[in-house]
């Protein structure tokens, strides 16, 4: 009896004691695990990174691949440095963080461009915390003041060259054989079938349809004439391609045919990433479409020639890609 | 005169007797006097009989005044039924404590376990009690019904003991596994997939059954909803009562005498009194399980928090949790409906009716030889069924799902992370199992436990070549790369990327990619 009542109180002792123990250390225990927990919900967003974003943004976040993605290995520096942080519109007064503007941007994803909503709350494929994860993976990168180069390992950089490499020439060498032209529906679907089609309407983004744009008359929407008011010349078109529409924000504007736009004045992107070839065999394909998106006019080089039939005819008629 | 002859009741009395009868067996002394002036609506008088059986019953029968001397010797029941009690109390606490924190919903229940476990003082403490104090539970009342076994102590007159007890032990699986979906992480969520998909094994109800747990047709927001108010309600209640009962009917009948199972042991009438012996005993218990469970969890045990539940990516290796396993082994073993269904419900059938199917009344051991070799035979049959639920049993490995599964898993931590983080190669490292070489790096350069780790590496793919002939016949063959990924600002490394490239019949089959966090070693207690 007096043993039991020893035991009792040796071990109600030893448990108060341990509570102790387990109480001082709570504080930098909970810390040290939280910061766990949010590493490995970092790994996992860089894993969802990896399967969901690099097709476009490219491994590293240094964009480009497809669909004229933009770099986003860089954002919490360049958001900074472009004054988009600032101002009543501006991302701290409208989401507050960074990581909010993120996880926003891939939870609705962004009107007039390829980037989808992913959350799966909009129909995506997405789950609220798979893009809190991949948020955060993607704010973890960061580049230095006044540069552009995020901090990648010199492995995940050369990784990401390779990448990149690899997908656009797996896209290109889908059909090994491709005339000029077919290899510009490739970049063409890669680069630009997200918001344009070959046709005279607009498409749904809304963006004028491409359907003639170097046959006699132009564009439907715009003529003869680039949103910018040059005249649609190879020399031109590859400018306004490599540039986009903010370069030309100021005006003028070319007057939009009746039934057509109101465009986003910001709504085209910029491609500098596009090689010379990419954008020869891009206007090969572009230049042989009438505004009925039927290929019954010449292919143009960049050099605004026509270019010798027999590399530019199509093995076969290709219908138009599909807006 | 002539002697009267005694009158027989009427019609009327008889009723009247009836009433009185029923109404004592819920209200123990509360005669038809008492009812009477219940209705009448008259003061009770003092002491006041409609509370004595609140004051006496319930709680004497729970804590008697004294105990039988025989059934407080320890190696007789080895106090399991006492120890199951404790632990329902303490699932009963820390639960109401980890309710406070928990949200019930697909959305919020992984963050709200989240928060649980970084944010709440000592809320991983509860959550590890919690889960340790469930399996110990299944285990302990499980031992509870062997013991009760072995020592025969479900023959008359306590057949009705051992069929509460039987229900409680379903309880307690049901409550247990009931609780294994709220964490919704993969490892809850795909169990939980596995576990209630046998009841489409039910004949014509299987798909009604099966929405009726699910709430849909897959595992979803509803299950959760449904479990969580199954585990924190509707069982939990049913266990209170029926555990009420089993104790109640455990006093009434009495611990059955230990002097019964021996020819050569004397019977004893002797008593040991509640207070003070058994009191301090069970607060000496008390306090040595409490120490122990805080102590386990605090230095030896940590339950898991996998990845957040995902519908489409089945982790490898899915399991039941492991006191279903022999469900899942009968499975493997046979068919859905004939193995999963109708031997389980044989299986559980046989145990309610065992007092009234084994009619041997002696509980000596000499007389039991057929129901004790039964036990065994059970335990055997258990202890294989088990094992062949086991991942590894009757399925043929590939060396390439085991390799991923081993290196770069989807869930929980694969070879790499046993590595120290600072120990991981401070540039991209690959070793190619073909040549057995190192390339991009120094082999020299490597840590001593990264060295260790790539070795490893290799005598794996070795290994599966010889498990795995198909693998080998196809020329197989495994890259690992492991590089620091992405860096903080200080150009310290905070990821490391790991790659796993297997390639077969000349083929490189899509890498498999897994991401390492510098605070992968951050304590886990």
């Amino acid at each position: 009896m007096t043993r039991n009542l020893t035991i009792a109180t040796a071990f109600m002792l030893a448990a108060t004691l341990l509570l102790g123990y387990i109480w001082v250390r709570e504080n930098s225990v909970l810390a040290a695990r939280g910061q766990r927990f949010s590493g490995a919900l970092e790994a996992r967003g860089a894993r969802d990174y990896e399967q969901y974003c690099a097709s476009c943004h490219g491994l590293s976040g240094e964009g480009g691949v497809r669909n004229g993605a933009p770099q986003i290995n860089n954002l919490p520096t360049t958001l900074q440095e472009t004054g988009r942080l600032e101002g009543v519109t501006g991302i701290t007064a409208k989401y507050g963080t960074v990581l909010n503007f993120i996880q926003a941007t891939i939870t609705s994803g962004v009107r007039g461009t390829a980037m989808p909503r992913w959350s799966a709350r909009l129909g995506g494929p997405l789950r609220d915390d798979q893009i809190r994860d991949i948020a955060s993976y993607v704010q973890g990168w960061w580049a230095a003041p006044g540069t552009k180069s995020a901090n990648l390992s010199a492995d995940a950089a050369a990784a990401a060259v390779a990448y990149k490499k690899a997908e656009q020439e797996k896209d290109l060498a889908a059909n090994p054989n491709a005339s000029p032209t077919e290899r510009g529906q490739i970049v063409f679907v890669g680069q630009c079938a997200s918001c344009h089609n070959l046709t005279d309407k607009d498409s749904s983004i809304p963006a004028p349809g491409l359907g003639g744009l170097f046959g006699p008359d132009g564009t439907a929407a715009f003529g003869k004439l680039l949103p910018n008011t040059k005249p649609v010349t190879a020399a031109n078109w590859v400018e306004w391609v490599k540039k986009g529409s903010s370069a030309f924000k100021a005006g003028p504007h070319a007057p939009v045919a009746a039934g057509h736009g109101p465009y986003n004045a910001d709504g085209m992107p910029a491609f500098p990433t596009l090689s010379d070839q990419q954008l020869g065999y891009l206007l090969a394909f572009l230049s042989t479409h009438d505004r009925t998106g039927a290929q019954t006019l010449p292919a143009l080089g960049l050099d605004g020639n026509p270019v010798p039939a027999t590399q530019a005819a199509p093995a076969k008629p290709t219908a138009a890609p599909a807006p | 005169m002539a002697t009267q002859q005694a009158k027989q009741p009427n019609a009327r009395q008889r009723l009247m007797a009836w009433v009185a009868e029923v109404g004592r067996s819920f209200f123990p002394s509360m005669g038809m006097t008492d009812w009477r002036s219940v209705l009448r609506g008259e003061p009770a008088p003092r002491p006041n009989p409609r509370m004595r059986v609140h004051n006496n019953s319930f709680w004497y029968h729970i804590r008697p005044r004294a105990l039988p001397e025989e059934a407080t010797a320890w190696y007789y029941t080895v106090g399991l039924g006492w120890m199951s009690f404790y632990l329902f109390m303490v699932e009963s606490i820390t639960g109401l404590i980890l309710m406070i924190f928990y949200v019930p919903s697909a959305s919020e229940a992984y963050p709200s376990m989240v928060q649980i476990m970084t944010d709440v003082p000592l809320g991983n403490l509860m959550r590890n009690v919690h889960r340790l104090g469930a399996h110990l539970m299944v285990a302990i009342v499980t031992l509870h019904m062997v013991r009760t076994f072995i020592t025969a102590s479900y023959k008359a007159p306590r057949q009705f003991i051992w069929v509460t007890g039987v229900i409680l032990l379903l309880l307690t699986l049901v409550l247990s596994f009931s609780g294994y979906l709220l964490p919704w992480d993969q490892l809850a969520y795909w169990a939980v997939t596995i576990g209630s998909s046998m009841a489409d094994a039910t004949p014509v109800l299987g798909d009604a059954v099966n929405k009726l747990l699910r709430g849909s047709v897959d595992v979803g927001g509803q299950t959760l909803l449904r479990f969580y108010l199954l585990h924190i309600f509707l069982l939990p209640s049913l266990a209170i009562a029926l555990i009420s009962v089993h104790y109640y009917a455990v006093r009434k009948q009495e611990i059955s005498p230990i002097h019964e199972l021996f020819d050569n042991m004397p019977p004893t009438k002797r008593k040991v009194p509640f207070l003070p012996d058994q009191v301090y005993f069970e607060v000496a218990a008390i306090a040595f399980l409490t120490f122990g469970l805080i102590a386990i969890n605090q230095f030896f045990w940590n339950a898991t928090l996998e990845g957040h539940a995902n519908a489409f990516v089945t982790p490898q290796h899915t399991k039941a949790p492991w006191y279903f396993l022999w469900l899942q082994g009968m499975l493997k073993v046979g068919d859905k409906f004939f193995f999963g269904l109708m031997l389980a419900g044989v299986m559980f059938g046989g145990l309610f009716l065992l007092p009234y199917i084994d009619r041997n009344p002696s509980r000596k051991f000499k007389d039991r030889r057929v129901a004790l070799s039964g036990l065994i035979v059970a335990v055997a049959l258990i202890g294989f069924l088990t094992y062949a639920g086991l991942p590894t049993y009757g399925i043929q490995e590939t060396a390439t799902s085991e390799l991923v599964f081993e290196w770069v898993p989807g869930e929980g931590e694969g070879k790499v992370d046993e590595v120290p983080f600072d120990k991981l190669p401070s540039s991209s490292c690959t070793v190619d199992s073909f040549t057995g070489t190192y390339i991009g790096c120094d082999e020299a350069a490597l840590s001593p436990e990264a060295k260790a780790m790539f070795e490893t590496f290799k005598a794996d793919v070795a290994h599966w070549k010889e498990l795995d002939k198909q693998f080998a016949a196809q020329g197989g063959d495994a890259m690992l790369t492991v590089a620091p990924w992405q860096l903080d600002q200080q150009g310290q490394v905070t990821l490391e990327k790991v790659t796993l490239q297997i390639t077969v019949d000349g083929k490189q089959q899509a890498p498999g990619v897994r991401f390492i966090s510098r605070y992968k070693d951050n304590i886990r207690q």
